[in-house]
């Protein structure tokens, strides 16, 4: 694949969920016209947001939206290499205990899609996420081969950009001791660090930025999206963030009142 | 401390023959934080089965025609199966039992259908979010219980869960990044 521009981002879907239940997907077409990046999605995401979609009536409609996107090469569907390994994670499985090891084979069996099946990288990723808590001496599995599938193919075609709206995620590589924190308030028991697969995981995913749906939104404001509402365009910025907050986007009410009354509103 | 799912079933009986729907709720949050800990079949198809009978025993339209009576003493029948069953680590016969006990529920709702979505949905639509809102990811508490992920990002949506916790970056911070990025 040729080199990638530092413009391109790889989506997850829950971004591209959020972004076609609001009817936005043409923030996407008006920001790749603009910019020399890519929009990228590995094939699970694409069977998460257009395969499985078409069957269910209520959602085939946004799924025949993301699929024409796709089509018209708006979206392209990139498959990571599934033999490839990721050099970032110098911890080995074998150096593991021997409950997390154990408890891998739990969480194996319970990807049952075998078409869902992730790459070496992303089982890796998949694997060292879902060791780095534990409670009662109990590995916690938060990410699923869906997300590790996003965080692999950007990592191995060098795109340090990731469209995300799920917030587990996001926090396990943003800020690992907020999500700690906060499993320990909501699980009510202490929630211990297993430090080896820390710091693994946060060498192989410190170059990575997040944004999430809102802020694709705001720049495409930034850009004029919003233009042709006129004296209206300020209400139609806040009024869509607040149905992109309404689709699912991990962003609070609190956040998108403070945005618009010192950036939109000022 | 962790209830035992013998010790499970006996608790969901007794709520259940005495209509408590708050006993209910509570067993239900119990099984829901088991399941968010260390995912079990039995203790996630429990956390579904309090949800839907809390609501089935605070709605009284469903027995009006005895049939609400009619399931809560086959339920109970079956949860003396189950504790049985899973006395003796029988964890397929508690399975099975423990899907009667959801057929039986789903079927009843069914008969006096209300919305599109039936309860036995909801409920997993609501575990699923109450996973999330824990700190599973959003992938991971859809394929946990079972509910389609788009739905539940909806439903996500609708709650508080991104208000009561700050994230470390603000929407600023995300678009002087993006604003770099995209110059």
């Amino acid at each position: 694949m040729a080199k990638l521009s530092g413009q391109s981002i790889v989506c997850d879907a829950s971004s591209l969920i959020s972004l076609t239940d609001s009817c936005f997907v043409h923030v996407i077409y008006f920001l790749k016209k603009k910019y020399s990046g890519r929009f990228i999605i590995p094939p699970s995401v694409e069977r998460e947001c257009v395969e499985q979609p078409m069957q269910i009536r209520n959602y085939a409609l946004h799924a025949i939206r993301l699929k024409r996107a796709i089509a018209e090469n708006m979206i392209d569907v990139v498959e990571a290499n599934p033999a490839r390994d990721l050099p970032a994670f110098s911890i080995e499985r074998s150096s593991m205990s021997d409950a997390f090891c154990k408890s891998k084979m739990h969480m194996e069996s319970a990807d049952s899609n075998p078409k869902a099946k992730p790459g070496k990288a992303a089982e890796e990723i998949k694997f060292i996420a879902n060791n780095i808590f534990h409670a009662d001496g109990t590995p916690l599995r938060l990410l699923h081969a869906g997300e590790a599938d996003v965080l692999s193919l950007a990592l191995e075609l060098g795109v340090d950009n990731i469209l995300m709206d799920e917030r587990t995620c996001r926090m396990l590589c943003e800020d690992p001791e907020s999500l700690r924190q906060h499993l320990e308030h909501e699980l009510g028991r202490q929630i211990g660090i297993n430090d080896e697969s820390l710091s693994a995981f946060s060498r192989a995913t410190r170059k990575l930025r997040f944004f999430r749906s809102s802020e694709l939104l705001l720049l495409a404001y930034e850009k004029g999206y919003f233009a042709d509402y006129k004296e209206l365009e300020r209400d139609a910025v806040e009024a869509s963030l607040y149905k992109l907050k309404h689709a699912g986007c991990a962003i609070g009410f609190g956040e998108i009142g403070g945005y618009a009354r010192n950036h939109i509103r000022e | 401390m962790a209830l035992s799912l013998a010790e499970t079933s006996v608790l969901i009986g007794s709520a259940l023959r005495n209509h408590d729907v708050r006993a209910m709720r509570k067993i239900n949050s119990r099984c829901v934080g088991e399941t968010t800990l260390r995912f079990q079949q039995p203790t996630y198809n429990y956390a579904l089965i309090t949800y839907v009978l809390a609501k089935i025993l605070s709605k009284p339209r469903y027995f009006r025609q005895g049939k609400g009576k009619e399931l809560v003493s086959a339920v109970d029948k079956l949860l003396r199966d189950g504790e049985a069953a899973a006395k003796e680590a029988d964890y397929a016969t508690l399975l099975s039992t423990q899907g009667k006990m959801l057929s039986s529920m789903e079927k009843l709702d069914d008969e006096d259908r209300r919305f599109v979505k039936g309860i036995l949905q909801k409920a997993k639509l609501k575990i699923a979010s109450t996973l999330y809102a824990q700190g599973i990811s959003l992938g991971n508490a859809s394929e946990i219980a079972g509910a389609d992920k788009r739905e539940l990002l909806l439903y996500a949506g609708q709650t508080m869960m991104f208000d009561r916790l700050k994230e470390k970056k603000s929407i600023e911070e995300r678009m002087k990044e993006l604003r770099e990025i995209f110059s």
